[in-house]
């Protein structure tokens, strides 16, 4: 162990003395500075929290990414290239413990980087929200929506697949589903449509839905809302909200006015929460002109529950940040025990890229006609097709793992980073996927040939 | 000698870009001779602006591109503080293509402005759509008359009509920022004072001459109210427009011109926290003629005699019930002259009636307050003339009308938006016009009760 952070040493001495940690720095504080002094916000107060943490934290991670993809290249290419590397392997340390040695400055330097920035836009924030006069009210609702960690909580779902099954057979047995059409994708399609007629709210009707509430809270809970009408004008629908056990005649009851597609939330005291941890919810369509509301299944109506401070779940950011920058660390050294830095270094950003297009790999693996086309239903995909799809498949599988979600997207609009997510960051992208790079790194660098003439 | 070197080098650099310099004219006006790129090189641009278009190169679209599809991720998602900023860049990434400033600006003024509940947020939006186009685009792209019509129809459809619900709060708070540049319903042209003219230039981006020069063709119109500024605009677009976008504009100015004479008179008393519109007739003459010259300048154009039809019907009602008897009289008879009907036949009072009746099955929040007002200034009138009988008959006209429209909009979140204001403040308001227009302090005296 010694050895290693011996190595790390090394590189974190090296890197101070080539003041590339004072140019990070600076660039970190320019960006944390200069940033919010040139982006718009949409004029309100908690647009403009949003975007002083969504931008610099994001640039922050930016700068972090590339100085690291280079740096985790440089690590070894460089030294190999200019044959310095040649004074460490005669030295009595294994090339596992160069490798893990580098990364380990690598993540040090990230480590400290980010703590100073994370602290900058922590202080920054409080600064920039003291100087302003804000009534009360304003403060409540920073403290209550934006500078907080609520969990979010989706209503239970209803089970639709006995229906679903019922139905399908049915139309089986009656030949309403032609022969070509493939079976899993009409159940599917079924499946979908029963969903969404259980989260429709017709005239004069009502829709219940039921939320587990995670812990018991003395904060009020806040319902989020989004939903379509079947009219096309967006003109405010009216709808009464009510929640807590229905047979309590203190039931929470709010008439509201809410335009489609839009975001709505409203609170709900904390005391509806029934005693055995449930909270019910129904939505009344009262709109004189008559139209239907439409809720998302998945996520139509959501619930917000407290869960923690701002402090911490803005850490748990951090976290999850470093445990990237880790990874993308581990990528790049690994990139650079293999090949020369320009190489290494152009992989490694390919494969960040890989890792950054999940959703639209994902939607690739869906298709298997992508050179040519379906000529008739039932067709089957060429060699080339087939060949393509599957190497659409593979790659979104490998990168599986590595496509999470911005930890500031949640942060910026109060929402839960939790500890799962640091868990899962740190478990699957530093200690698995780390591990798996710094062995296969380690194996090829103890086969490469370093002693080469120039 | 090295450095020798250097300073030769940077000499030589120096005189290489100054040469630059020098060819640059004369290049753009052999790419504008040879048609080699469809509009004029961009003019007045910030450095960072210029800078990112020259230097991304080709990479500019691709850019716009992913920036466009996060935009559009976080507006499904509710996500909307970060679209000003994002839409800022899409429209800097593509300065030159008007599409982009112009659907920008509409998502924001119509689609995100709707999503929300609360008039201050939509006002925000329909705010920040009115300024994309005109502190940047027009900026960029002067020359461009379709951003000139898209940043009046902002003005003409969204605020000034009533397809939105919430338009009643644009025009309030439209006219609270008007207030803060001048007194009345228009500036004192003549007493300007510098700061005014500065803050009316820089920040609204309103020219006092070419605003003086509107209200003489068209005017005095009421610069607090939004149809006036879409005037502003289609006239300051006419000016670099052809062919089909001039007849837009045409359009855009005489349906103003016909929302200003119908409603584009501003009563407020902030005390009693009224604000009411009501028609200008003063206007009216100017807004028959725009219609006369458009349909002779456009011959082709037979919606416009549509316009012009369904405008001179309204305007009859709008006389008639404002007690403007001869001039009711008046429009009515070209409107029988120019669009001959069977409906017109009857007469000046039958037309009326019917239109009434038809009028009280669908009726818009405007309409409804003209009626009720011209109808109770009508009856206040008739009162202090001392014909009771018909001073009683138009209030119950109004109060027939205002019972009507208020049945299906009693809710109160409904009566705040699209109601009517208490028939008792709409009669107060009806007392007061027709006060000020009496001479003989015996006719005002009575002007005590309202007829019952």
């Amino acid at each position: 162990m010694r050895k290693i952070l011996a190595i790390a040493g090394i590189a974190i001495r090296s890197a101070i003395r080539s003041r590339v940690v004072v140019v990070l720095l600076a660039l970190l504080l320019i960006a944390i500075i200069a940033l919010p002094l040139t982006i718009k916000g949409d004029g309100t107060l908690t647009g403009a929290v949003q975007v002083l943490l969504r931008y610099t934290l994001g640039a922050v991670n930016i700068i972090l990414s590339i100085a690291t993809l280079w740096a985790g290249c440089a690590a070894i290419a460089a030294e190999v290239q200019e044959h310095q590397v040649q004074l460490l392997v005669t030295k009595p340390v294994t090339r596992a413990q160069l490798w893990l040695g580098k990364w380990l400055g690598l993540l040090a330097l990230n480590a400290a980087l980010l703590a100073v920035a994370g602290g900058v836009t922590y202080g920054l924030l409080h600064w920039h929200l003291n100087r302003q006069r804000l009534s009360a009210q304003d403060r409540t609702a920073l403290r209550e929506e934006l500078l907080v960690a609520r969990r979010v909580v989706n209503a239970e779902l209803v089970s639709v697949e006995a229906d679903a099954q019922r139905i399908f057979q049915e139309q089986l047995h009656s030949g309403a589903i032609p022969k070509e059409a493939r079976q899993d994708q009409v159940l599917t399609a079924i499946r979908q449509t029963l969903l969404q007629q259980a989260h429709a709210v017709p005239p004069d009707l009502m829709l219940r839905q039921v939320f587990k509430v995670p812990r018991a809270t003395t904060r009020p809970l806040v319902v989020r809302y989004k939903f379509t009408s079947s009219l096309t004008d967006k003109n405010p629908v009216a709808c009464i909200w009510l929640a807590g056990a229905p047979e309590r005649p203190d039931r929470f009851q709010r008439p509201e006015m809410a335009a489609p597609a839009g975001v709505h939330t409203l609170q709900i005291p904390a005391s509806m929460v029934a005693t055995d941890g449930t909270l019910t919810v129904d939505i009344a369509n009262v709109n004189p002109e008559q139209l239907t509301m439409v809720f998302a299944p998945a996520d139509g109506v959501q619930l917000l529950v407290y869960d923690s401070s701002f402090a911490a779940n803005f850490s748990r950011s951090l976290l999850v940040m470093l445990g990237e920058l880790a990874f993308l660390g581990a990528l790049a050294v690994t990139m650079g025990s293999l090949f020369s830095l320009p190489v290494a270094a152009l992989t490694t950003a390919y494969a960040v890229m890989l890792m950054n297009i999940g959703s639209y790999l994902q939607t690739l693996t869906q298709e298997t006609f992508i050179i040519g086309s379906a000529t008739a239903p039932g067709a089957t995909p060429g060699l080339l097709d087939l060949g393509i799809h599957f190497l659409y498949v593979g790659l979104f599988w490998m990168t599986k793992p590595f496509q999470t979600a911005s930890p500031l997207e949640p942060l910026a609009v109060g929402e839960l980073v939790s500890w799962w997510w640091v868990g899962g960051v740190w478990w699957w992208q530093v200690v698995v996927a780390g591990g798996i790079l710094a062995a296969a790194g380690t194996w090829i660098f103890n086969r490469r040939e370093l002693g080469l003439p120039a | 000698m090295k450095h020798g070197l250097t300073i030769w080098l940077l000499l030589l650099a120096g005189i290489c870009f100054w040469q630059a310099g020098r060819l640059q004219r004369p290049l753009v006006q052999m790419r504008r001779d040879l048609h080699l790129s469809t509009g004029e090189p961009l003019e007045n641009t910030p450095p960072l602006v210029a800078f990112t278009t020259v230097a991304m190169g080709g990479f500019c679209g691709v850019i716009a591109d992913l920036l466009w599809l996060r935009a559009s991720a976080l507006q499904q998602d509710g996500k909307y503080f970060e679209l000003v900023q994002l839409a800022d860049w899409i429209t800097k990434l593509e300065p030159r293509m008007k599409q982009v400033w112009a659907f920008h600006a509409w998502n924001m003024a119509y689609n995100i402005s709707v999503l929300f509940n609360n008039p201050s947020d939509r006002w925000r939006w329909v705010r920040q759509g009115i300024m994309l186009l005109r502190d940047e685009g027009l900026r960029y792209n002067p020359g461009e008359p379709n951003l000139y019509r898209e940043l009046g129809w902002i003005y003409q459809h969204k605020m000034s009509g009533n397809s939105d619900q919430m338009n009643v709060y644009y025009k309030r708070w439209w006219a609270d920022e008007m207030a803060r540049l001048f007194d009345g319903p228009r500036p004192d042209y003549q007493h300007l004072t510098a700061s005014q003219i500065k803050v009316m230039k820089d920040v609204y981006k309103l020219d006092p001459v070419i605003m003086q020069q509107i209200d003489r063709e068209y005017g005095p119109l009421d610069w607090r109210l939004p149809q006036a500024h879409a005037i502003y605009w289609a006239w300051r677009g006419k000016k670099v427009a052809t062919g089909f976008d001039a007849v837009q504009l045409d359009r855009m100015i005489f349906q103003s011109m016909a929302d200003a004479a119908l409603e584009g008179e501003l009563f407020i008393n902030r005390a009693e926290q009224v604000f009411i519109t009501g028609p200008n007739f003063a206007v009216f003459e100017k807004a028959r003629k725009a219609y006369e010259k458009a349909i002779a300048d456009n011959p082709g154009e037979t919606s416009m005699q549509s316009g012009q039809r369904n405008f001179l019907r309204t305007a009859v009602m709008m006389l008639f019930t404002n007690n403007r008897l001869a001039e009711a009289r008046n429009v009515f008879a070209d409107l029988r002259h120019r669009y001959p009907s069977p409906e017109f036949n009857q007469g000046l009072d039958a037309f009326v009636y019917s239109s009434l009746t038809t009028l009280l099955h669908d009726i818009s929040q405007r309409e409804a307050t003209g009626i009720v007002i011209g109808a109770l200034q009508q009856s206040w009138f008739w009162l202090a003339m001392g014909d009771e009988d018909r001073a009683q008959g138009f209030q119950l006209m109004a109060r027939t009308v205002w019972r009507e429209y208020m049945k299906t909009r009693s809710a109160p979140e409904i009566a705040e938006r699209a109601g009517l204001a208490p028939i008792e403040q709409l009669s107060e308001q009806a007392r007061t016009m027709v006060k000020e227009n009496l001479t003989t302090s015996e006719a005002k005296a009575k002007l005590v009760q309202p007829p019952q």
